[in-house]
C-alpha cells in the first residue's frame, strides 16, 4: 500500500451529537460510540449503521470511557457521572448512576469495575442484579495521589493488579483482590515526571506501559515484581501526549499533533533488545482526542472533527517497516533516572447504594 | 504552611467592569480538601487570570473575550507558547473558576478541574464543574481549538 494508503483509511461520521469514544461492541462483532451529550451507539458490523442508540449519562456529558463484564454488565463515564448498567434480555435494563466525575473506566477479570476519580481516589463496583450497586471509593491518601488513568492487569497464575497513571505521582501500583479496605499504591516516579497514560502490552502477564507527558516511555515487565522500568526518551515526538497503547508488539503514541507507531519496538523491549533494534516510527498527522485498539485488529481514531477513523495495524505495522522517516529526529534515549518510591495506604469507604 | 496567611486584597481592579480581587489562605494551601493554587503561581499571575477572565475593555462591536457561564461565573486560563492552557492548581488542574458576586462583594477564585468533585449530599443537583458553555466560548474566541474543546468536554487535560 502506498503512504497515501494510510490516509485513505476507512472513517464513519455523526451527524446527531459529536463523537467521543470508539471501542469494540461487547455484544456482536462491531463497534460501540460514546457521544458528547451522553450517548451510546452500537453498530452491529464494522462501522455498520447504529441500531441501538441510549442516552446512558443523566448529565448529558461526554462519554470518555466504556468497559463491560460480559454482555449483562456495562459501565459508562463522564466527567459527572459513571453510570453502571445491567443489561438483560427478559428484563429491563436497570442503571445506577454514582455521582462523580471520572477519567474513565476499566473491567477487571475478577468482575469488578474500577473507575479513576482524579483527585477523589478511585472507584470500585462488583456489578450486582438490579438497580443497588455498592459503590465503594478508596481515598488518595495523605499523599494526595491523583488518579488519572486506570488499568487492570492479570496473569496466568490469577494474579491481578492496578496500574495507574498518577500524573507528577508517577506510576502507581497495587496488587486487587477486589474490596480491600485498605489498598496500598505502590508508586515510582522521578523528578519532573508526569504520567499521563498506562496501557497493557502482552496480554495475560503483569506488564505494563507507561508515558509521560513529553514522551518519556515507561516499560515494566512485570508491575508486582519489577519496579524499576526500562525508560526511553521517545525523541521527535511534536506536540502533548495524550494516549499510550501497545497491540501484536507496536507502539502507538497519540499526540495533540499526531500519531507515531513504532513497529516491534514493545515486543523488543519485552525480549530485552536494545532500543536501536527497531525502526524510526511512522507518523500520521492527526487532531485526534482518542484511540483504542479493536481486537488488535483495528486502530480506532476519535478525531476533534466529528469522525472517527479506522486503520488496520497490520497495514500501519507494514508501513512501519518501510518508512523513511529520519531515524536522527527520532533517536530513542536510554535514561537512568533517580527514582523515587513510595507507598500510599488508601482506605475504603461505601460512597452511596445507586 | 498556606502561601497565603490571610485574604489579601489585591491593589489592582480588572480592566472592564473594575473587580476587586483577594487572595484567600483556604485556596493557597490552607485547606487540604480544597482546590489550591500552585504556589509556583505568583500572586500577580493569578490576578491576571481573573483579569482574563472579566474580559477585556469593551469597544463597540467587539467582542469582550469575557469568559462566563449561563450563571455569570467567571473562567481563567494562561496559555503557554505552544497553545496549551498552564497548569495552575495542585491537582493538575488548568481553568480557574470565579464564583459570582453581587455588587461591590469581593471576588475570589480557585483552579477547577472539568470532572466533578464527589458531590455532597447537601450540593446534589450542583454543577461542581466548568459548563459546556465555558469551553465552548473559549473555543469562539479562539483561546482553544475544536480538539481541545473536546478534550476538556471529557474531562481530559489539553
Amino acid at each position: 500500500m502506498s503512504r497515501k494508503g494510510i490516509y485513505d483509511a476507512l472513517s464513519c461520521s455523526f451527524s446527531e451529537s459529536e463523537v467521543t469514544w470508539a471501542g469494540a461492541n461487547p455484544f456482536s462483532d462491531g463497534l460501540t460510540f460514546g457521544f458528547e451529550d451522553g450517548s451510546l451507539l452500537f453498530t452491529d458490523e464494522i462501522a455498520g449503521p447504529g441500531k441501538f442508540r441510549q442516552q446512558v449519562s443523566k448529565a448529558g456529558e461526554s462519554i470518555n470511557g466504556f468497559a463491560n463484564l460480559g454482555v449483562n454488565n456495562l459501565a459508562v463515564s463522564t466527567r459527572a457521572d459513571v453510570t453502571f448498567l445491567d443489561v438483560g434480555p427478559d428484563r429491563p435494563t436497570a442503571i445506577s448512576t454514582f455521582s462523580g466525575g471520572a477519567h474513565g473506566v476499566v473491567a477487571t477479570r475478577s468482575g469488578f469495575f474500577v473507575s479513576a476519580l482524579g483527585a477523589n481516589g478511585l472507584l470500585v463496583v462488583k456489578p450486582e442484579r438490579g438497580e443497588n450497586q455498592l459503590m465503594r471509593v478508596t481515598e488518595g491518601g495523605n499523599a494526595g495521589l491523583y488518579i488519572y488513568r486506570a488499568l487492570a492487569l492479570d496473569n496466568s497464575e490469577g494474579l491481578e493488579a492496578l496500574v495507574f497513571a498518577t500524573r507528577r505521582g508517577g506510576v502507581g501500583v497495587s496488587q486487587f483482590s477486589g474490596y480491600e479496605a485498605v489498598r496500598n499504591v505502590h508508586t515510582i516516579t522521578s523528578s519532573g515526571l508526569d504520567i499521563v497514560d498506562v496501557c497493557e502490552v502482552q496480554t495475560g502477564t503483569l506488564a505494563a506501559a507507561a508515558i509521560s507527558i513529553d514522551g518519556i516511555l515507561l516499560l515494566f515487565h512485570d508491575v508486582l515484581n519489577q519496579t524499576r522500568p526500562v525508560t526511553i526518551q521517545l525523541g521527535g515526538l511534536e506536540g502533548t501526549v495524550y494516549r499510550i497503547l501497545s497491540s501484536a508488539g507496536h507502539l502507538f503514541v497519540l499526540t495533540s499533533k499526531a500519531i507515531y507507531v513504532w513497529h516491534g519496538l514493545i515486543e523488543g523491549l519485552l525480549k530485552g533488545n536494545s532500543t536501536k533494534e527497531s525502526t524510526p516510527p511512522v507518523v500520521m498527522p492527526k487532531a485526534a482526542v482518542e484511540m483504542n485498539v479493536y481486537r488488535n485488529q483495528l486502530l480506532l481514531i476519535v478525531m476533534a472533527a466529528n469522525e472517527v477513523q479506522r486503520i488496520e495495524i497490520e497495514t500501519i505495522a507494514q508501513m512501519a517497516l518501510k518508512t523513511s522517516n529520519h531515524t536522527e529526529r527520532f533517536v530513542r534515549t536510554t535514561l537512568k533516572p533517580t527514582w523515587l518510591e513510595g507507598d500510599v495506604k488508601q482506605s475504603t469507604f461505601l460512597a452511596s447504594v445507586g | 504552611m498556606p502561601s497565603v496567611q490571610v485574604v489579601t486584597l489585591h491593589p489592582s481592579s480588572t480592566a472592564r467592569r473594575g473587580l476587586r480581587y483577594e487572595f484567600t489562605p483556604k485556596h493557597h494551601g490552607a485547606d487540604s480538601d480544597a482546590a489550591c493554587w500552585l504556589t509556583e503561581l505568583g500572586l500577580d499571575e493569578e490576578f491576571a487570570i481573573f483579569d482574563r477572565a472579566d474580559g477585556i475593555e469593551e469597544v463597540e462591536g467587539t467582542d469582550p473575550r469575557q469568559i462566563a457561564d449561563e450563571a455569570g461565573n467567571l473562567y481563567g486560563y494562561e496559555l503557554i507558547p505552544d497553545g496549551t492552557m498552564r497548569v495552575i492548581g495542585t491537582w493538575y488542574q488548568q481553568l480557574a473558576e470565579f464564583p459570582v458576586q453581587v455588587d461591590g462583594v469581593i471576588w475570589h477564585g480557585y483552579p477547577i478541574w472539568p470532572i466533578n468533585e464527589l458531590t455532597p449530599e447537601n450540593r446534589r443537583g450542583e454543577k461542581c464543574r466548568p459548563t459546556k458553555r465555558v469551553f465552548n466560548r473559549l473555543f469562539e474566541v479562539g483561546v482553544i481549538t475544536r480538539q481541545q474543546r473536546k478534550r476538556l468536554g471529557k474531562g481530559e487535560p489539553v
